[in-house]
């Protein structure tokens, strides 16, 4: 095909037809399916962890444990959820400068940021329940294996938190080094 | 605003088609991200300076969010390794010149896109944060490459 042709058909393609009522529509989050997922995803986990909170203490003999053990538990609960909702913000505000170049660096260092705080985060969440449950134990050998495993499951609990941010991450840094070969 | 929006959009709503085209291979995932593309509009209207093409405006809110959005990669590789077959029996149309740049990596698909809806150098430069000299030498690589491809 010659490139006059290629303009000529580029022209000549389709355009769409939305009308003004679908495009209205369309600037409502509520009916984004795509963010409408992220926000469900989101408000599950928000809710499930705090209902845990308003349960745990009666539910897990809260009173019996030390005060540390149930303010580290709490705490990090709360940056959990808190480090969730700015990620949500974070991937729902792609366009972050005022060209495609430095838009998506800065998206990139937010997507990082992100991922070191939701990585940090289910780490110390993960760390502060096992360390209320294990904190008023005597330790046995059974005990200690049951530690050790629950250790592996914070490991994979915070390798899965970060995998999709990392893919994300990997995503945007391709497209970068696209644009940098092309820039120079 | 949010009528004079509407209008904006309804009215160069091509582009926005256009983008999705180039960016996705299937009409659902298309679809998802017209959604997206008039969503970050909306967001990005406000801030959007009247002295500068509507056009200009709404190519790079489109590229942008195209880009940086989350995909899906397995469908895409799947797709790319049948393009090749159609692009050399099939008619000059739509489809294939749609799918020729596809086969380009999401800067160069970016480039294209503005070359051939006419922007200067300059204007691409300043879209996607290049500098002139650089749009001018990947445009004529890109031509070579779609020369190529569509033989």
């Amino acid at each position: 095909m010659e490139l006059d042709k290629l303009k000529s058909t580029w022209d000549r393609a389709s355009t769409g037809n939305k009308s003004q009522n679908e495009l209205l529509m369309m600037t409502k989050v509520k009916n984004h399916p795509t963010i409408k997922k992220m926000k469900l995803k989101f408000l599950i986990e928000a809710i499930l962890l705090t209902v845990f909170i308003s349960v745990y203490h009666d539910g897990f003999d809260g009173a019996t444990k030390p005060l540390w053990a149930n303010a580290l538990l709490i705490g990090t609960t709360f940056l959990y959820i808190v480090t969730r909702l700015v990620g949500w913000l974070v991937l729902i505000n792609p366009i972050n400068g005022d060209n495609l170049k430095n838009s998506l660096l800065g998206f990139l260092l937010k997507l990082k940021r992100i991922n070191i705080g939701i990585i940090l985060t289910s780490f110390l969440f993960g760390a502060a329940f096992i360390s209320f449950f294990a904190s008023a134990i005597d330790f046995t050998k059974e005990k200690y294996t049951t530690l050790f495993f629950m250790l592996v499951s914070l490991i994979l609990l915070v390798y899965w938190s970060s995998r999709n941010w990392n893919r994300r991450i990997r995503e945007i840094k391709i497209s970068l080094k696209e644009f940098d070969e092309l820039g120079g | 605003m949010e009528k004079e929006f509407l209008k904006i959009v309804e009215s160069n709503q091509g582009i926005i088609f256009k983008v999705c085209k180039l960016y996705r291979n299937n009409k659902e995932d298309q679809e998802d991200l017209f959604q997206e593309i008039v969503l970050q509009l909306w967001k990005a209207f406000p801030l959007f300076r009247k002295e500068s093409k509507v056009s200009t405006w709404m190519y790079r809110i489109a590229l942008n969010t195209a880009i940086a959005v989350f995909r899906k990669n397995k469908i895409e590789i799947e797709y790319n390794e049948t393009i090749s077959k159609e692009i050399h029996s099939g008619q000059v149309n739509e489809e294939r010149l749609f799918e020729a740049i596809r086969t380009l990596n999401q800067a160069e698909r970016a480039i294209v896109a503005l070359f051939l809806e006419d922007f200067t150098y300059k204007e691409i430069g300043d879209i996607t944060g290049m500098t002139e000299n650089y749009v001018g030498v990947k445009i004529n690589r890109i031509k070579e490459k779609l020369k190529n491809i569509l033989k």
